[in-house]
């Protein structure tokens, strides 16, 4: 799998960035520089600067004879493998017009190797020991001693300086400690304490990058990121540790800017992994390692030449970085995702800062006191590696979420499926009803139906046997309600009244009353069978009748409603309702109303009847619930 | 009676199959009238078929139980041989299993059979004037059969309804009249009834459709090109 297809992968982005954007990676680097310039200056205190120092060669362990000794101009760089020594001495002078008073220091804002202070040939202070191999401090170092060691006139400072590598002092300074003091403590924080909580930051980040590649051992990119880290991180160590583990302090030597080429191969191999970015180059990358493999071999055990260091093993590093760039800008062209973008903002900072930082060493560039890529790189590997794990974060979150999510659909679902069982078992019920029914009639058809309709035939043609008639045709109409009633309705009462209606629309029209018909959606009821069907559609015949026969109408009205029952629950209302002279009074009707009342017990519903002289109406009170 | 002198259009022909002779004898004496002319009534296929190799009527009524063969047949028949010719079913009952069956094959129309002889002319006037009669059983039969089953994307069916066309189903569905529709809808009754029409032509058609659909599936018609 690549990393195109991780869970970790952005929201793909699908805007192309502006010209904002790119204004934005080439500033970033420059304003950076710009203020780390700022904070890294110099102390503003010119007159206690010593730029120049008298020079010599010595293993002396106190301060040697400095007369006819060579000044020099600081910085200076010692290269042991040219001059065969591993120790000097500088001497400068601080001259007096009185006796001071007071605390007063030497303050050494950058150090390259072990160093010892001595003023008028007195020790003040050193960083460690004077015994091999030295110890290769790089930090600030600020050594307090009492004026009473001065006097008017000229006074002498010696530092002693041992090494077993490149090494070099740097302009210092001596003057009254607390004019020195707070340049020394914010040199402090930036050389020392703000890299010792980087490197606990790095050390974490790997740790957790390295679990994440453990647990998504297809996300290879991640493991080369965590090497990157984790390489970074030894160069951040190897710089902040002055001990020299290894017997061959030549190899010690070399580690730190090992770890630097390092650091910039594995970035190489995990950007190629990014997305958008190609994937892995095998040629380009076996190249890379060969290379890497051969030039660290190569940086630790042949002596140090600077022109070898500074004309290709530097530039080397800034050409793989330069590469890495040129993948991330056209990532970010192609496939611009918020992960790239970042990546090419914060690499284009670390390539600029590192060329800065080759330029400050050959002296072309001279703000600052001191190397800024570390404080790049570390920055640059927090930012991101922070928002890979917000990403981690949020997919956590997400599957929480989803399974949540889940859950609930699973709910939903099974109530669904449920209903679709019931849902079933009504149609299924309706099927059976259907087929019923539609065998039924058939038979009726075929016999009882056709027999009736031979039977109404011949009557209808012979005028003697007329009054058979409406015996006959009552017994068509009570055969059609039957099968009206096993019609499968689903309890929707709406239409057994559109069949009853569909049914006896002639026979009112017939007998000269005007139907209307006034009738609304109603919903349900169930457990409405047949066999209810069949006693609502005989209260409707009954009362239509009543009306036809006794009431002297003009109009009979069949209206639906729906109502609030007593104790909750809705009520559908039938109503056939007429404008006639009122019937209770008759006798055949009173026994038509005793049957109405029967059936709507049946239906477990009431009905009323309410009757005048200007008209009546049946009314029919029918519960939703069962 | 003067509805009948003004009738002064060409008088219509009427071919009844109908097995049951009183039965057959009283449709054949309640449809006469000045407009309306029963030429042929008989009581089975066979002798239906051959009359109309001779001539065709405006109005076929054919009886679904023949003692020689099923009505349905002579429906599908008439309607792909002479689309001209109108078909009604004659039922006892009206019931929308068999009307439906009829529809799909080519009927346009049914009748009952005990109906009195004004509801019968009326019937077949509408008929022959571009109508189609409808009950609330046979509409919701067709919305039940025009739903798409659960589980089958809405253009597996066939059949396609016009928006008017559904309403005008949903309301006979109802228990409305044609003339309550065609007031419901601002139409008027004659074009309800031709609504109706197209909708069981409709049907008709996608019945052909699908037992092409279905024969195709089952190898009984090839359908490779030759």
């Amino acid at each position: 799998m690549s990393m195109a297809e991780s869970i970790l992968d952005p929201p793909q982005a699908t805007r192309r960035p502006r010209a904002a954007y790119w204004l934005g990676v080439v500033l970033t680097p420059i304003a950076f520089v710009a203020v780390m310039d700022a904070i890294d200056r110099p102390p503003a205190l010119d007159a206690f600067e010593k730029a120049t120092a008298a020079q010599v060669f010595s293993d002396a362990a106190r301060p040697p004879d400095f007369q006819a000794a060579p000044r020099v101009s600081l910085p200076q760089y010692i290269n042991p493998a040219e001059r065969g020594v591993t120790s000097v001495w500088y001497q400068a002078e601080v001259s007096a017009d009185a006796q001071p008073g007071g605390l007063w220091a030497v303050y050494l804002p950058w150090s390259y190797g072990n160093y010892a202070v001595f003023v008028n040939g007195e020790p003040i202070g050193q960083s460690a020991p004077m015994t091999r191999p030295y110890p290769f401090f790089r930090r600030p170092f600020f050594y307090e001693f009492p004026a009473t060691l001065l006097h008017a006139g000229a006074n002498t400072v010696q530092v002693h300086l041992a090494y077993e590598r490149l090494t070099g002092l740097f302009p210092f300074y001596v003057g009254p400690s607390e004019q020195l003091l707070s340049t020394y403590q914010r040199s402090y924080l930036l050389q020392v304490s703000s890299q010792q909580a980087t490197l606990a930051a790095l050390a974490i980040l790997t740790l957790l990058m390295v679990g994440l590649f453990w647990i998504r051992p297809a996300d290879t990119g991640y493991a080369w990121f965590a090497a990157a880290i984790a390489a970074w991180a030894a160069h951040v160590w190897l710089q902040l540790q002055p001990s020299i583990f290894l017997p061959d302090t030549q190899v010690w030597a070399a580690l730190p800017i090992v770890m630097l080429q390092w650091f910039t191969i594995f970035s190489a191999f995990f950007i190629n992994r990014l997305p958008g970015c190609g994937g892995p180059r095998r040629r380009w990358e076996t190249g890379l390692l060969v290379f890497g493999v051969l030039s660290s071999a190569w940086l630790m055990t042949q002596p140090y030449d600077a022109w070898v260091f500074t004309y290709v093993y530097t530039p080397s590093i800034l050409v793989i970085g330069a590469s890495i760039l040129w993948r991330l800008i056209d990532a970010v062209r192609h496939r611009p995702t918020f992960e790239v973008k970042l990546w090419l903002l914060g690499a284009t900072a670390c390539v600029m800062v590192g060329l800065r930082d080759h330029l400050f060493d050959m002296e072309v560039v001279t703000g600052g006191t001191q190397h800024y890529l570390g404080y790049t790189v570390s920055l640059l590997l927090i930012v991101v590696a922070l928002t890979l794990l917000s990403r981690v974060t949020r997919a956590l979150t997400q599957t929480e979420t989803l399974n949540r999510e889940l859950e609930a659909r699973v709910a939903a679902k099974g109530a669904e499926l449920e209903r679709n069982y019931a849902d079933m078992r009504v149609l299924e019920r309706e099927r059976l009803l259907s087929a019923e029914r539609e065998r039924m009639t058939r038979d009726m058809h075929d016999g009882i139906g056709g027999q009736l309709m031979h039977a109404l035939s011949v009557v209808e043609s012979k005028p003697e046997y007329q009054p058979l008639e409406p015996l006959l045709r009552g017994s068509l109409d009570d055969l059609r309600l039957i099968i009206d009633a096993v019609d499968p309705s689903g309890g929707d009462l709406l239409a057994i009244l559109s069949s009853f209606r569909a049914r006896n629309e002639r026979r009112v029209r017939e007998a000269g009353v005007r139907l209307v018909w006034e009738v609304s959606d109603l919903p349900l009821v169930p457990d409405f069978g047949p066999n209810k069907a069949l006693q609502l559609l005989r209260i409707l015949q009954e009362a239509t009748t009543n009306v036809l026969r006794h009431a002297h109408a003009t109009e009979l009205v069949i209206r639906t409603g729906t109502t609030q029952g007593e104790q909750g629950g809705t009520h559908i209302v039938v109503e056939v309702v007429d404008n006639g002279r009122g019937y209770a009074d008759s006798g055949k009707a009173g026994r038509g109303l005793g049957n109405m009342r029967r059936r709507a017990q049946m239906l477990d519903s009431t009905l009323e009847l309410t009757t005048g002289p200007t008209g009546s109406c049946v009314r029919l009170l029918l519960p939703t619930h069962a | 009676m003067v509805t009948h002198l003004v009738v002064n259009a060409r008088s219509r022909t009427i071919f009844i199959v109908e097995d049951d002779e009183p039965t057959r004898h009283s449709l054949a004496r309640k449809i006469a009238s000045p407009d309306l002319h029963v030429a042929v009534a008989v009581g089975t296929c066979r002798e239906i078929l051959q009359s109309l190799e001779s001539a065709r009527p405006d109005v076929l009524l054919v009886d679904l139980g023949l003692p020689d063969g099923n009505g349905v047949d002579v429906v599908r028949q008439v309607a792909r041989r002479w689309p001209q010719v109108l078909i009604m079913v004659i039922t006892v009952f009206g019931d929308e299993s068999r009307v439906v069956g009829a529809i799909k094959a080519g009927a346009t129309g049914y009748l009952l059979k005990d109906d009195a002889a004004e509801g019968i002319g009326e019937a077949i006037r509408q008929l022959l004037s571009g109508g189609a009669p409808i009950s609330p059983g046979i509409a919701r039969h067709l919305i039940r059969q025009l739903r798409p089953a659960a589980g089958t994307p809405a253009s597996a069916s066939v059949i396609k309804l016009s928006s008017r066309e559904h309403e005008v189903l949903t309301l006979a569905s109802k228990g409305y009249s044609y003339s309550e529709t065609a007031a419901l809808l601002g139409l008027t009754a004659s074009t309800v009834g031709s609504y109706t029409k197209t909708i069981y032509e409709k049907l008709a058609v996608g019945s052909r459709s699908e037992a092409v659909f279905e024969a195709t599936r089952l190898g009984l018609i090839d359908d490779s090109p030759d």
